[in-house]
């Protein structure tokens, strides 16, 4: 599998990882991602965080830009984004089980879909998750992982409304085409092979659902829905697994960050490495708070 | 022994793992030997880190979602293994199908009507 994985890779170029610092600095405000930030802020305001070790020049950056934020709250209240409003005629279609006219066209969403379900097989360094999980080199490796982190790339697109459901639809469905096609190119006798997809049709649906309780429970979920699915209940190594839940936490952080319409117009999705020395998380868990008074 | 086990999940919880694996790894008690005390000090605080929720605050999200749009009971409930059991039965028997096609008051449902939605369409 690692095999295929290196050719699918020389084919194409691999984007280099941007710095977390510049990562920062560089990306550019926009409405929607203030007005997450604000959600936040309001969520969290009395809920009582550990502070996070930071270096001087990221400590610097993220106080600059949290006093960029206070500032543009006090100015201007950006809207929380507006549940979009549906007339009966679209909501009769969609009951029976089509889709209604979308703000984009079908045809950019589904383009868009391909490309990020691409950035999920082709930008992930599978050898890296084999090496440091100790999973063995098979196709159900390479399932597990593609899994992961079609499931980020779901749930992310949950939140752009009825255009983003659609767009999860298209993606699991190249996802299968994908698998199938993989099957086959390994040279799978076509009933064995459909068989196996009926099993991991299976294993698809209970790890969603379990990745779903783990994102919203705390590390104690999340470690242990990604032991059950992920490592198969064979992990060993507590730091094996700390790796995982860290990486998860901070992927969902940082696909959250990117401004939705462009994902659901471009599909274009960076992934952190796994390892990665001193990350930083891009929000602030708990704002500081800036005395103006007298300026 | 502070991690806390998840009764709904009975056979595969990975709080009941952790015990049986520390029970196994110091069966002398304070007297065990330990073979690689670098080693057993990380893994420590692999686990110490997340038992206190330490990822979970260094990475806020902006707003907390999910891709199937449930609560956390729900998946417990769902994803609880007398549920799961439970599903296997249905799927032995075609009379019990026909039964919940009449009478579809199970939490199970909306389950259902979830997998549905990501169901692989024809080629």
């Amino acid at each position: 599998m690692a095999l295929l994985v290196r050719v699918l890779r020389n084919q194409t170029s691999i984007s280099q990882w941007v710095p977390v610092c510049s990562q920062l600095v560089s990306v550019s405000p926009t409405q929607r991602q203030w007005s997450s930030t604000s959600q936040w802020l309001q969520k969290n305001q009395s809920r009582v965080c550990l502070g996070s070790e930071q270096t001087v020049g990221a400590d610097t950056a993220q106080n600059r830009k949290y006093h960029n934020t206070s500032k543009l709250l006090t100015t201007q209240d950006f809207p929380q984004p507006v549940e979009e409003k549906v007339g009966p005629f679209t909501k009769i279609i969609e009951a029976m089980g089509f889709t209604g006219p979308l703000k984009y066209s079908k045809w950019k969403i589904k383009i868009a879909a391909l490309r990020m379900y691409t950035s999920c097989v082709e930008k992930t360094d599978f050898e890296e998750f084999f090496l440091r999980c100790q999973m063995p080199d098979t196709f159900n490796s390479w399932f597990l992982i593609t899994l992961l982190h079609v499931w980020m790339c779901l749930v992310r697109m949950k939140q752009e409304g009825r255009t983003g459901k659609y767009m999860c639809r298209i993606i699991v469905h190249f996802m299968w085409e994908d698998v199938e096609q993989r099957g086959r190119v390994m040279g799978v006798n076509s009933y064995i092979l459909k068989k196996n997809m009926a099993l991991m049709t299976n294993n698809f649906y209970a790890a969603i659902l379990g990745y779903d309780e783990g994102i919203l429970s705390d590390d104690h979920g999340l470690a242990a829905a990604l032991w059950r699915t992920f490592f198969n209940q064979k992990c060993e190594d507590p730091r094996q697994l700390e790796l995982l839940v860290e990486y998860v936490r901070k992927q969902m952080q940082y696909l959250d960050s990117m401004n939705g319409e462009d994902l659901l117009l471009t599909g274009e999705v960076r992934w952190r490495p796994l390892v990665e020395k001193n990350p930083q998380s891009i929000l602030k868990p708990h704002a500081p708070t800036y005395n103006d008074e007298g300026l | 022994e502070e991690w806390p086990v998840d009764e709904t999940k009975r056979g595969r919880d990975l709080g009941a793992y952790l015990r049986q694996r520390v029970a196994q790894a110091f069966r002398e008690g304070e007297n065990t030997q330990i073979a690689e005390p670098e080693a057993c000090d990380q893994m420590y605080e692999s686990l110490a880190r997340l038992h206190s929720n330490y990822y979970k605050h260094k990475y806020p999200r902006p707003r907390d979602t999910s891709f199937s749009g449930l609560s956390v009971e729900e998946y417990k409930l769902i994803l609880s293994t007398d549920t799961l059991e439970e599903f296997q039965e249905m799927n032995k028997s075609m009379w019990k199908k026909l039964q919940e096609k009449f009478a579809p008051t199970r939490p199970e449902e909306k389950h259902k009507a979830w997998t549905r939605v990501l169901s692989r369409p024809r080629t």
